[in-house]
C-alpha cells in the first residue's frame, strides 16, 4: 500500500503576548485545519487583536473552495485565559464553519468536580481583583506598586473572557457559523483521548490536563491561610473595606490595657520605643506580596488546566502544551507512553511564552532530543516581565540545536516564512 | 548608715516562678491546669519585660497602639508566681512569652556548654500581637519573633467560640518552637539559606523537638498523664498521648502528630520532600528512642510495684510510683534532648542534611561517652535507621563509620605562621560561665561583619584572638576545603564550649566556623552598569567548614562543605599532599554544587512566582511562608 503523501504547516500569528496557531495538514487534495487558541494579554499587544482575527478568517476564506464558507475542522481553546481565547469574542467568527470545539474538561458544567474547581478559580479571580482594586496605593513604594500591578494583570487574565467562552460553547446566542460539537478534554475514558481526524494516519493524542486527583491539586485556587482569611472577610462583608489594609476597628483588649499616644513617653520605656523604631512593623500590613503570591498561584492553576496534546501526522509529531506549568508536565513526563509521544518531536509550541516553569529542564535536556526540532515562541515584550522568556531556557534549547522561531523577532531560516508586516511566521514539515 | 550595714537586705532569689497556660488557653480551660515556669531571676528586669536576652515589644501595628507593659518585679506579681494568665489582659501575654522563651533558652544552655548570647549581645525581640493572621514566625531580618492573632473559624471553631479571638502568643508550644528557630539561627546563621531540602527541615525538626520535649520538663504534667494511663505503663502510652497532644490547639503539627508513634519504616522519610514532613520523621525517630529507653528504665519500678510479677494490681497507680516514673521520663527526655543539642557544635556551617545531624550526634556523643554504657547512642542511631535517616554513602552504622573524619592533613591551631594563642578564648568562655563574675566579656566574638574582626569589649583581660583565627583560616584554606583564591574567608564564630562527659567532668573543645561566599559560582547576570547583580538579589553559594579542636590546638574533626576551586593553577606551587587534598575537596565540591543547583531549580519550578520575577525562589523561602503554608499557625 502506498502511504499518502502529506505535509503539516504551522502558522503562528504574531498577536503579541498570546497564542494563535493555525495548523494545516495536507494529503494530496485534501486538507484538515485546526486553530489552537486566539488571544492576547491586555498588557502585551503587538497589534489590535481584531486585525489578527480578520487575518485568520481571510486566510481560511482564501483556502476554502469557492462558494464554501471558511472552515476549521477543530478549534482548540487550551485554557480559560485572555491571552489564549479573547479573540473568540469577535463576531467575525460567525462566518466560519467549525467541525469541533475542544476545551478543557474544567469548562464542563455537567461535571461536578470540574464545576467546583472552576467556581473556585473564578471566585478567587474575582475576589483578588476586588481586593487589589481596594488596596491603597503607595506611589513612593516601587516594590509595592509593581507587585500590585502584576497581581492585578494576572487576576484580569482569568476574568472577563465569558463572551469568548460563550462562542466556543455555543451559549448565550454566541456561535460560529454553526454550533459545533464540543469535546471536554481530557475525556474520562482513556480511549477517547486518542482522536482520529478525517485524514488517515493523522491522529491527536490528548495527554492533559490530568484528571488524577493528586494532579488536580495543582489546578486548585490559592490556599494560603492569609489569603483565605482575606477572601472570607471580603465575602462576609462585601461592601466594607475590612478585608483590605484598613485598620480593624474592634479593639483587642479593654481600653485600660492600651497606652494612648500622649501617654507613651510616660508608660513605655525609652528602650522599648527605640527598638520599635527599628522593627519596621508597618511593613507587615503591606499585603501586596500576599496578593501577588495568590495571583501567581491562580495564574498557574488556570494554566495547568491547559489541553496538552500531540498531533501525529503520519509519524511527524507536533507537541502543543498550552500553558501547562510544573505539575501538569509531571503527569506527562512520568508516564512512559506519554513521554515517548513528546520525545524527539518535529515541532514544539513553547509553553507559557517561555516562562520559567512551563518547560521542564528534564524535557529540554532529556526528552526533546538533538534532532533540530523547531520550537515556536509566541511572545510579545511586556516590560515588567523581564524574565519572560527565560534566558536559561532559550540557552538550553540552543544546546540541543533546537531552532527557535520567535513571534516578535523572526530569524533568517530557509524553512521559515514570515508574513507581511511580521503578521505571522510559518513552517512546513513533510510527513515522514 | 552603719546600722544598715549590720542588717543586710534579704538575699534576692535565684529563680523566678511565672505562670503560663498548660499548654494553651483552651486546654487549660478544660483541665484547670496552669504551668509554673521556673526561670533565672533577672535582677534588673524592666517593664516589657525587657531583660538581658529578651525584649517584649507589645505594640499592635494594626491599631497603632502600645499595650501596657508588665513589670514582673512589682510586688503584687512577685508575691504570686506571676499574674494569673488571662486572655483579656495583654500583660499576662507578655509574661507568658517572656517566661517560656527564657525557659527554652535556659534548657538549651544546660546542654550547650557555654553562656548563650545573641549575636552582638543584642536582644531577641518578641512581638506578641504583631499582626492579624493565623501565623507566628521568627523573622531573621527583624531579629524578632512575631505572633499573630486571629478569629476562630465561624463555622468550625473546634472547642472555641465561633469568632473568638485566638492568640498564638499564648500557646507554650508555639512560643517554644519559634524561639528555638531564633536560637538555631544564632548557632548557625546560614541554616536559613535553603540549599538542600533538609536545611529548613532541620530548623523545623529541632524547633519541634525542643517544643515537644519541653512538655516532659513539667513534672506535674507528666505525673497527670502517667496516673491516667493506669495499666498501660509498659507501653509508654501516657507519654505518647502527651506527645500527640502537641500542637493540636495550634493547628500546626499535623505531620508530626501522624508521625509520632507511627510504624517505624523508612517509607515516609524517603517520600517526604516538604520540610515539615521530613522534620516530623526526625522528631518521631528521636521520640522512638526516648520511648524505648523509658520502657527499659522503668522496668525495675514495675517489678517492684508488681512484686516481681510484672502485672500491676488493678486500680489507680500508687502516687509514689507515679512520681518515680514521671521523674524517670523527665530525666530521659533531657538525655535525648541533650544528645541533640550537644551535637550543634559538630554540625556543618552550611547546607546541613539529616545525615550530617546523625554524624554530628554520634561524633559529639562518642567523644563524651566513649563506652555508651547506657546504649543511648546505639538506640538513637537504630531509631534513625528504622525511619530511613542515615548519612548517604555510610558503609555501616558503627560508631567508627559515622563519626566525622579527621582532617586529611594534620592541623593544629597553634601551628604555622599564624599560630593562635587559645588562652584568651578559653578564659573568655570560663569567665562567661561564672554568673557571679565581675569581669565580663560583653565583647561578642561573633560578628555580622564579614571581616570577622573582634569587637573589643570592656575590661577584657586579653584580646580574644579572632584576627589571628581569621589569618589561620586563610593560611590553611586548602586544608579546610576552602579556596584561598576565591574571595574573602569569613570567620563566622569561634568559641570554647564545655560539654559534660561521662565522668562528670567538663570537656572543653574549640569550635570554629569558617564560611566563604562564592560570587563566581552565583548568578552571573549583570545590571545596566555591567556589574554582577547585587548579592541581595542572588541565591548565595557558600562553602563552609566547622573546625573542632582540642584546647591544645590539635584539630580533631573537620566538617567541610566544599565547592569547586576557582582556579586550579593556583595549586601548582603547592606541595603534593596539599595539592591532592585541595583536589579531593574540589571533587566533592563539584558534586555538591551540582546537587545545590538541582535543588534550587526544583524550588524555582515549584514556585508559581518564578515565572514573573527574576528574584531567586529560594530567597522567598522564609519561615513566614513556611509556617503560613501549614493548615494553621
Amino acid at each position: 500500500m502506498i502511504m499518502p503523501a502529506s505535509s503539516v504547516t504551522v502558522r503562528m500569528y504574531n498577536v503579541g503576548f498570546g497564542d494563535a496557531f493555525l495548523i494545516t495538514v495536507k494529503q494530496h487534495d485534501r486538507a484538515w485545519r485546526m486553530l489552537v487558541d486566539c488571544g492576547v494579554h491586555s498588557q502585551g499587544k503587538a497589534r489590535p487583536l481584531l486585525d489578527v482575527v480578520r487575518a485568520i478568517v481571510s486566510d481560511l476564506t482564501e483556502a476554502a473552495e469557492p462558494g464554501t464558507p471558511p472552515t476549521l475542522d477543530v478549534v482548540v481553546a487550551t485554557h480559560h485565559h485572555a491571552d489564549h481565547i479573547t479573540g473568540f469574542a469577535y463576531d467575525d467568527w460567525d462566518k466560519v464553519r467549525v467541525g469541533e470545539v475542544w476545551v478543557s474538561f474544567v469548562e464542563d458544567d455537567s461535571d461536578e468536580d470540574a464545576k467546583a474547581l472552576k467556581n473556585g478559580l473564578v471566585r478567587a479571580a474575582k475576589n483578588l481583583n476586588t481586593l487589589i482594586g481596594r488596596a491603597p496605593a503607595a506611589p513612593n513604594d516601587e516594590t509595592r506598586t509593581l507587585a500590585l500591578a502584576l497581581a492585578g494583570t494576572l487576576a484580569l487574565n482569568s476574568l472577563g473572557n465569558e463572551d469568548a467562552m460563550d462562542r466556543l460553547l455555543g451559549r448565550n446566542g454566541k456561535h460560529f457559523l454553526n454550533v459545533p460539537k464540543v469535546r471536554y478534554l481530557t475525556d474520562k475514558y482513556a480511549l477517547l483521548n486518542h482522536i482520529r481526524t478525517s485524514l488517515p494516519d493523522v491522529n491527536v493524542h490528548v495527554l492533559g490536563p490530568s484528571r488524577d486527583p493528586a494532579q488536580l491539586k495543582r489546578m486548585n485556587p490559592p490556599t494560603s491561610a492569609r489569603w483565605l482569611a482575606m477572601q472570607q472577610a471580603l465575602e462576609t462583608a462585601p461592601g466594607s473595606d475590612s478585608a483590605g489594609s484598613q485598620p480593624p476597628v474592634v479593639p483587642l483588649f479593654d481600653e485600660s490595657s492600651s497606652v494612648t499616644p500622649d501617654q507613651v513617653s510616660h508608660e513605655i520605656g525609652i528602650e522599648l520605643v527605640s527598638t520599635l523604631d527599628t522593627l519596621d512593623l508597618p511593613a507587615l500590613l503591606d499585603d501586596a506580596s500576599e496578593f501577588l503570591a495568590a495571583a501567581s498561584i491562580l495564574e498557574r492553576s488556570v494554566n495547568n488546566t491547559s489541553i496538552f496534546f500531540v498531533l501525529d501526522v503520519d509519524g511527524t509529531r507536533l507537541v502543543f502544551v498550552g500553558d501547562s506549568q510544573q505539575g501538569a508536565w509531571d503527569h506527562v513526563l512520568q508516564d512512559p507512553a506519554a513521554r515517548a509521544l513528546v520525545s524527539d518531536p518535529a515541532f514544539y509550541k513553547i509553553g507559557h511564552h517561555g516562562s520559567h516553569n512551563a518547560t521542564p529542564r528534564d524535557y529540554v535536556t532529556n526528552v526533546i532530543g538533538n534532532h533540530e526540532t523547531y520550537a515556536m515562541l509566541p511572545y510579545g515584550k511586556v516590560e515588567q516581565w523581564g524574565d519572560i522568556p527565560k534566558a536559561a531556557l532559550l540557552a538550553a534549547f540552543a544546546k540541543m540545536n533546537t531552532h527557535i522561531i520567535r513571534a516578535d523577532a523572526p530569524v533568517a531560516d530557509a524553512r521559515v516564512h514570515v508574513g507581511p508586516g511580521n503578521l505571522w511566521s510559518e513552517i512546513t514539515f513533510p510527513a515522514n | 548608715m552603719a546600722a544598715k550595714r549590720d542588717r543586710p537586705e534579704p538575699v534576692l532569689p535565684a529563680r523566678r516562678l511565672l505562670r503560663a497556660y498548660a499548654f494553651d488557653p483552651m486546654s487549660t480551660r478544660l483541665s484547670g491546669r496552669f504551668l509554673t515556669i521556673d526561670i533565672p531571676f533577672e535582677i534588673d528586669l524592666r517593664p516589657g519585660p525587657s531583660g538581658r536576652l529578651l525584649q517584649v515589644i507589645d505594640y499592635d501595628v494594626s491599631r497603632d497602639l502600645w499595650y501596657l507593659p508588665v513589670d514582673l518585679n512589682s510586688a503584687a506579681i512577685l508575691a504570686q508566681r506571676g499574674m494569673q494568665p488571662a486572655e483579656s489582659d495583654p500583660r499576662t501575654h507578655q509574661q507568658i512569652v517572656y517566661a517560656v522563651a527564657m525557659s527554652v533558652i535556659e534548657r538549651f544552655e544546660r546542654f550547650g556548654g557555654f553562656r548563650f548570647r545573641w549575636r552582638g549581645d543584642d536582644k531577641l525581640r518578641i512581638v506578641p500581637h504583631a499582626f492579624e493572621g493565623r501565623n507566628a514566625y521568627f523573622d531573621k531580618h527583624r531579629r524578632a519573633v512575631l505572633f499573630g492573632y486571629f478569629r476562630a473559624d465561624s463555622s468550625d471553631p473546634g472547642a472555641n467560640l465561633p469568632g473568638q479571638m485566638m492568640f498564638t502568643c499564648l500557646s507554650v508550644d508555639v512560643i517554644a518552637h519559634e524561639v528555638t528557630h531564633a536560637m538555631v539561627h544564632r548557632m548557625r546563621k546560614y541554616f536559613s539559606e535553603p540549599t538542600h531540602p533538609d536545611v529548613l527541615a532541620w530548623h523545623e525538626a529541632f524547633a519541634d523537638l525542643v517544643a515537644l520535649f519541653n512538655h516532659f520538663g513539667f513534672p506535674e504534667v507528666v505525673s497527670d498523664a502517667v496516673a491516667k494511663s493506669e495499666g498501660t505503663l509498659e507501653q509508654g502510652a501516657a507519654l505518647l498521648d502527651l506527645a500527640t497532644e502537641f500542637g493540636v490547639s495550634t493547628g500546626r503539627g499535623a505531620a508530626l502528630r501522624s508521625a509520632i508513634g507511627s510504624p517505624r519504616t523508612p517509607v515516609a522519610f524517603l517520600k517526604a520532600v516538604e520540610p515539615h514532613d521530613r522534620a516530623a520523621c526526625f522528631v518521631a525517630a528521636v521520640f522512638d528512642a526516648f520511648i524505648d529507653t523509658y520502657k527499659s528504665q522503668i522496668a525495675d519500678l514495675r517489678r517492684i510495684a508488681s512484686a516481681g510479677t510484672g502485672v500491676l494490681p488493678p486500680g489507680a497507680l500508687p502516687t509514689d510510683l507515679v512520681n518515680r516514673v514521671s521523674a524517670a521520663a523527665a530525666v530521659n527526655a533531657d538525655r535525648f534532648l541533650g544528645m541533640v543539642v550537644r551535637a550543634f557544635e559538630y554540625l556543618p556551617v552550611v547546607d546541613v542534611t539529616f545525615g550530617d545531624v546523625v554524624r554530628a550526634i554520634v561524633t559529639a556523643d562518642r567523644e563524651l561517652y566513649p563506652d555508651d554504657v547506657a546504649h543511648l547512642r546505639a538506640i538513637l542511631v537504630e531509631a534513625f535507621r528504622r525511619r530511613g535517616i542515615y548519612p548517604s554513602g555510610a558503609t555501616s552504622l558503627a560508631d567508627e563509620a559515622l563519626v566525622w573524619s579527621k582532617p586529611p592533613l594534620d592541623l593544629n591551631l597553634g601551628g604555622g605562621i599564624n599560630a593562635i594563642d587559645l588562652a584568651p578564648l578559653i578564659l573568655e568562655a570560663t569567665l562567661d560561665l561564672d554568673t557571679g563574675s565581675t569581669v565580663s566579656f560583653s565583647g561578642e566574638n561573633d560578628t555580622d561583619a564579614p571581616s570577622g574582626e573582634a569587637v573589643p569589649g570592656p575590661a577584657v583581660p586579653a584580646q580574644a584572638p579572632h584576627a589571628r583565627i581569621q589569618d589561620w583560616g586563610v593560611e590553611h584554606a586548602y586544608e579546610l576545603g576552602l579556596d584561598k583564591a576565591a574571595g574573602k574567608i569569613e570567620q563566622v564564630s569561634a568559641r570554647v564550649v564545655y560539654l559534660l562527659a561521662s565522668d562528670g567532668q567538663p570537656r572543653p573543645i574549640v569550635a570554629i566556623q569558617f564560611a566563604q561566599r562564592r560570587d563566581d559560582l552565583e548568578d552571573q547576570r549583570t545590571d545596566e552598569t555591567g556589574r554582577q547583580i547585587p548579592r541581595s538579589q542572588r541565591a548565595a553559594v557558600r562553602a563552609g567548614t566547622t573546625v573542632i579542636a582540642r584546647v591544645d590546638g590539635q584539630v580533631e574533626f573537620l566538617v567541610a562543605k566544599p565547592l569547586p576551586l576557582s582556579d586550579r593553577t593556583e595549586l601548582e606551587h603547592l606541595p603534593r599532599d596539599l595539592k591532592e587534598c585541595a583536589l579531593e575537596f574540589d571533587k566533592a565540591g563539584t558534586e555538591r554544587l551540582g546537587r545545590m543547583h538541582d535543588w534550587m531549580g526544583d524550588v524555582e519550578d515549584q514556585d508559581a512566582l518564578s515565572a514573573w520575577t527574576v528574584e531567586p525562589a529560594t530567597l522567598r523561602l522564609s519561615f513566614a511562608r513556611l509556617h503560613a503554608g501549614q493548615d494553621g499557625v
